[in-house]
Formats: C-alpha cells, structure tokens, sequence
C-alpha cells in the first residue's frame, strides 16, 4: 500500500483527499482489452457508440494490463486461459478491479454441469469486485455493473480506522 | 531606443527575474507531481509486473532483445529534424512580422538580419548532415554500403543478395 | 510528367475525396447513443429479462425445473399443491424455497413453456449486478414475502434514482400488490378447498414430483391436512 494508507485518522484534510482521489480513480477506470468469449462482443457493443461507455470515463480499452485498471471478464473461463488470466492480473498496476461478466464467468453458466472444461466461476482465480449476471447481459447492464463498481471506489477512504480510546 | 535585451522587459521586470519564474514554476510542477504520486500511489511489488508481458502466456526469454542498428539512424534523422521545426517555427514567428508595431518591433528591426544569418548557418549544418545521409544512402532501408546508391544498384542487391554484391 | 504519375495523383485524390464524403455524412447525422441512466434501455416489447415470478399461482409441479437445460431452478415445497382452476390460485403444501441461479441461467424462457399455470415469464429486469456471487441467486420466495415477483436489483433501490427507475419500481410494486394476502399464503401450508375429488390429484402429482429431483419430498410437516403423498 501506499505511504498515505492508513496513516492519518480522519479529518478535513483526509476526507478531501479521499474525495479528489476516488474522483480520479472512479472517473478514468481503463479497462482492459480482454475479450474470451460472446459477451466480449456485448463489451464491445458497450464500447461503440450507441451505448459509449466512454461517457463514464471507462472507453480506453487499453492493450496492455500496465496501463489498464479495470479487468473486465467478458466470457466463459476455460481451465486452459486460467492461468493466463491470473497473469495478466497480476500485471496490472494497482488499484486494480475485476467485473465479472456473464453467467459463465460468475458460476461456470450453462456449463455448470456437464462443462468439464470451464472454471466454476472466475473469483477462484482472481478477486472479483462486481458481479454482472445475464446470458450475455445487456449493454446497458454492463454499463450498471461499471456504476456499482464506481459506487464501491467512492466508498474507499486512506484514513486509518478510528480507534477505540 | 531599447537594446535587444529589453525585449521581454517591457514590464519593469528583468528578464532573469522572468526566467527564475518560469524554472521555478515548471520545477515545482514536475518534481510535486512526482512526490505526491510517490506519497499517495500503492506499491505492491509481484514477480509477474517485472516479467514481459506477452499476452497473459508465459514470458519466453528476457525483453532485453537487440535491436536493429539502422532504428538507431532513423531515430536520430527524425530528433535532428524535429529539433529543426522546433526552432524554425518560433523563429519564423517572431521575425516574419508577427511582433506588433511598438519598442519590440524596433529592437527587432535591428537584429532581424544578424538572425537570419544565424538561422541560415544552423540551416547549413544540418543540410551538410541531411546530404552525407542520403548521399550515403541512409535513408534507404536496404542500404549499399561505400557506393552511390541509385535504383540500378538497389535492384542488383535485392535480387542478387549475395555476399558479394551487398559489399 | 509522365500519365501514370498523374493518374496515381488523381487516383489517390479520388479515393480520399470519397471517404471524406462518408465522413461528411457522418458529422451531420443523428447521434445514435442512448443516454442510459438517464433514460429506460431500449428493449423490445419480448425482451427476455430476469424472471417474472407468481407465486400464488405456482404449483410447484417442477416442470420448469425439469425443462431447465441448465438447472438452474431449485424448488422445495412441504406438500402437494393443486390449482383451484375457478380462480387460478394454488393450494396446498408450501412451497419453502422457490430460486434461480442467475450464475447458471441462460435466460432462454425453456422455463416458461411447459408452466401449466403460465406463473413464470420472463420479465423486463435487464440488470442484476451485484457485489457478490450470492447477489445472483434470487430467492423468489423471499421476494414474495416481501410483496415482489421480479428481483428488485441495486439500481433501483438506490435513494437518487432516475424518473423511470422510479417509475418501474412502483409500476413491479402495483402489480403485485394485489396478490400480496395470496404470495404471503402460498408460502404456508394452506388446505386444498375441495376434499372430495382429493383422491384424483395424488396420481395425477405424485409421479411428476417423484421424478423431480429439485422437490424435496415431504419433510413430515406437523400439520397434515392432505393425505401424504407416497411417492408410489
């Protein structure tokens, strides 16, 4: 963590940085260009112009993970990509989020039962922050689970929890 | 009649005076920029941030790799031309006429023939350096070393690249 | 200058011509985004959201459950239930837990054809997004305790709400509010109102029950009214 992190209790100055920096954080999330399988293309509707997730600062799919903020895992998991899921995690700088995309991705899906080649759900490889169900969701659900997960970065604070005199 | 100093002195203040400002100012944006990002950014140090990224696979070998030479001389051509634009526009700028009728104007007036023979000097040297380039066929991707290039001899080497022939 | 070279000029200046033409087009076209938030989403009348759920109508025969590709449907009830056909309502054992697995779901409405009692459609919700990967099982049998057939998702129950959020909440709320007495019926046991023909509905239930994993078979209920059904 950062020399900042929980250093200060709360006050005027800490609670304004909270808000100058979950404002920056929450208002540029760069997603990453990751695609796996068909809900990479409602992703990728959400990206063009008629649902222009550009208009929540999240449009710069960036093609590389040492520049992106936000995983977002676009389709079903396979036991083969695990591995390469959990690198490029682990590649990008923090602070780092994932949102889950699809049924696939949130529990294994329609391949629940009988897939045995598909992840029972994308948060036993990496930390999930927002989970978006559908079968693919639609654009505009995309575009909610991106605001919870604003919603979630506005919540965060640098100050040092209270202590109990 | 103001000497050529006074230019950006209009105001009473001296143009060191000017010029400390400006350090200051840009020191302090870059170096406060750097320090509150070092104070505020989290530091979570992984194997996997320090490796090539190739795609999520398994990095093969280090991302040291060596690079062809002639990068090198194409990236040098382009500083040297970029530097070039960067003084030229300025220059013209101020010295084409686009100074206002006034005590700067004057002072312009005098040294406006002792900078064009500065610039066209600057100009000389880099066209010396832009003519050794293409006489010596630098600007080729495909390069004749030690000969006149022409197309007679580019299509000679492309179709005969015998060892010979390059040379 | 020979022809070759200018024709290549006025080849290269055509061809950039034509594509500034369909940029041109373009800066002066209507602009296609939808202002999302600040507006419904764009679906169509047969648009196939999260599930729209009636509980009092339900009798839990399982045949969503069984025609789910997915099994994603899980049902568990304490007793038989037979429709009373005059009024479309449900009575009889309760159903205790009536979910979907929004992390299997496919949403591909297999569920709402073989329904006898047509108590499961699939509604207008397009949105579930939640904090955890319980958030996308939805207890419909909680749902209904509380007066709802159809999830109610974080978006709607934020306090700074668009207009037609609003408007779509209540508009869930209205329409189930007249069954509310009945939802909260359903989820207890509730005797079947005509005893004579009761001899009939147990054939006709129990083979479907017994072949229907997701319900539970009776869990000796303290209270039994019915004639306990004996899965032959």
């Amino acid at each position: 963590m950062g020399w900042i992190q929980n250093r200060f209790e709360e006050n005027l100055v800490i609670t304004s940085l909270d808000w100058a920096l979950n404002w920056a954080k929450s208002n540029s999330l760069w997603p990453m260009t990751f695609g796996l399988a068909c809900c990479a293309i409602e992703m990728m509707a959400t990206g063009a112009a008629r649902f222009d997730i550009d208009r929540f600062g999240a449009g710069a799919f960036r093609a590389t993970p040492r520049q992106s903020d936000l995983m977002i895992v676009a389709g079903t998991v396979t036991y083969k990509m695990t591995s390469r899921i959990r690198r490029l995690y682990n590649q990008m700088p923090e602070p780092k989020y994932v949102i889950a995309m699809g049924a696939c991705t949130i529990g294994g899906g329609p391949y629940f039962k009988y897939g045995y080649h598909v992840v029972k759900g994308v948060d036993l490889i990496v930390p999930v922050d927002v989970y978006v169900p559908g079968c693919p969701p639609r654009p505009e659900a995309l575009l909610e689970g991106l605001m919870r997960l604003q919603d979630k970065i506005r919540q965060g604070t640098i100050a040092r929890p209270a202590q109990p005199a | 009649m103001p000497g050529p100093a006074c230019i950006l002195a209009e105001g009473g203040t001296s143009l060191l005076q000017v010029l400390a400002v400006f350090a200051g100012a840009a020191f302090l944006m870059a170096f406060g920029v750097l320090v509150f990002g070092q104070l505020v950014r989290p530091r979570v140090r992984h194997p996997d941030k320090d490796a090539a990224y190739e795609c999520g696979e398994q990095p093969v070998g280090p991302g040291w790799v060596q690079f062809d030479l002639r990068f090198y001389v194409v990236a040098l051509v382009f500083l040297v031309f970029d530097v070039e634009i960067a003084l030229f526009y300025p220059w013209a700028v101020v010295f084409g006429g686009g100074t206002a009728p006034g005590a700067a104007w004057e002072a312009l007036q005098q040294i406006r023939g002792a900078a064009l023979w500065d610039m066209l000097f600057f100009f000389a040297v880099i066209v010396v350096g832009f003519i050794y380039l293409w006489r010596f066929g630098y600007l080729d991707w495909v390069r004749v070393v030690g000969g006149r290039l022409d197309e007679d001899k580019v299509g000679a080497t492309r179709q005969a690249p015998a060892p010979g022939a390059a040379r | 200058m020979p022809r070759a070279q200018l024709r290549n000029i006025y080849q290269s200046l055509k061809t950039i011509l034509i594509g500034m033409r369909i940029t041109l087009k373009y800066a002066f076209a209507r602009t296609v985004t939808v202002q999302y938030p600040d507006r419904p989403p764009t679906v169509q009348p047969r648009f196939r959201g999260f599930h729209w759920y009636e509980i009092e109508r339900c009798s839990a025969c399982g045949a969503c459950a069984r025609a789910c590709p997915v099994d994603c449907i899980y049902i568990e009830t304490s007793g038989p239930r037979k429709v009373d056909k005059a009024t479309g309502i449900s009575r009889g054992g309760a159903i205790k837990r009536w979910a979907i697995d929004y992390s299997k779901c496919m949403f591909c409405a297999l569920c709402t054809d073989p329904c006898p009692t047509e108590c499961i459609k699939m509604g207008m919700v397009h949105d579930l997004s939640g904090y955890d990967r319980k958030s996308a099982i939805v207890e419909f049998t909680e749902l209904a305790a509380k007066g709802l057939r159809t999830p109610e998702p974080l978006w709607m129950q934020k306090q700074r709400t668009p207009e037609w959020v609003r408007k779509q909440r209540e508009e869930n709320r209205e329409k189930a509010a007249a069954w509310t007495e009945e939802m909260r019926k359903a989820l207890t046991e509730q005797p079947v109102p005509k005893p004579p023909p009761a001899a009939a509905p147990p054939p006709a239930s129990a083979p479907a029950a017994a072949a229907t994993p997701p319900i539970s078979p009776p869990a000796a209920p303290p209270a039994e009214p019915e004639p306990p059904k004996t899965a032959s």
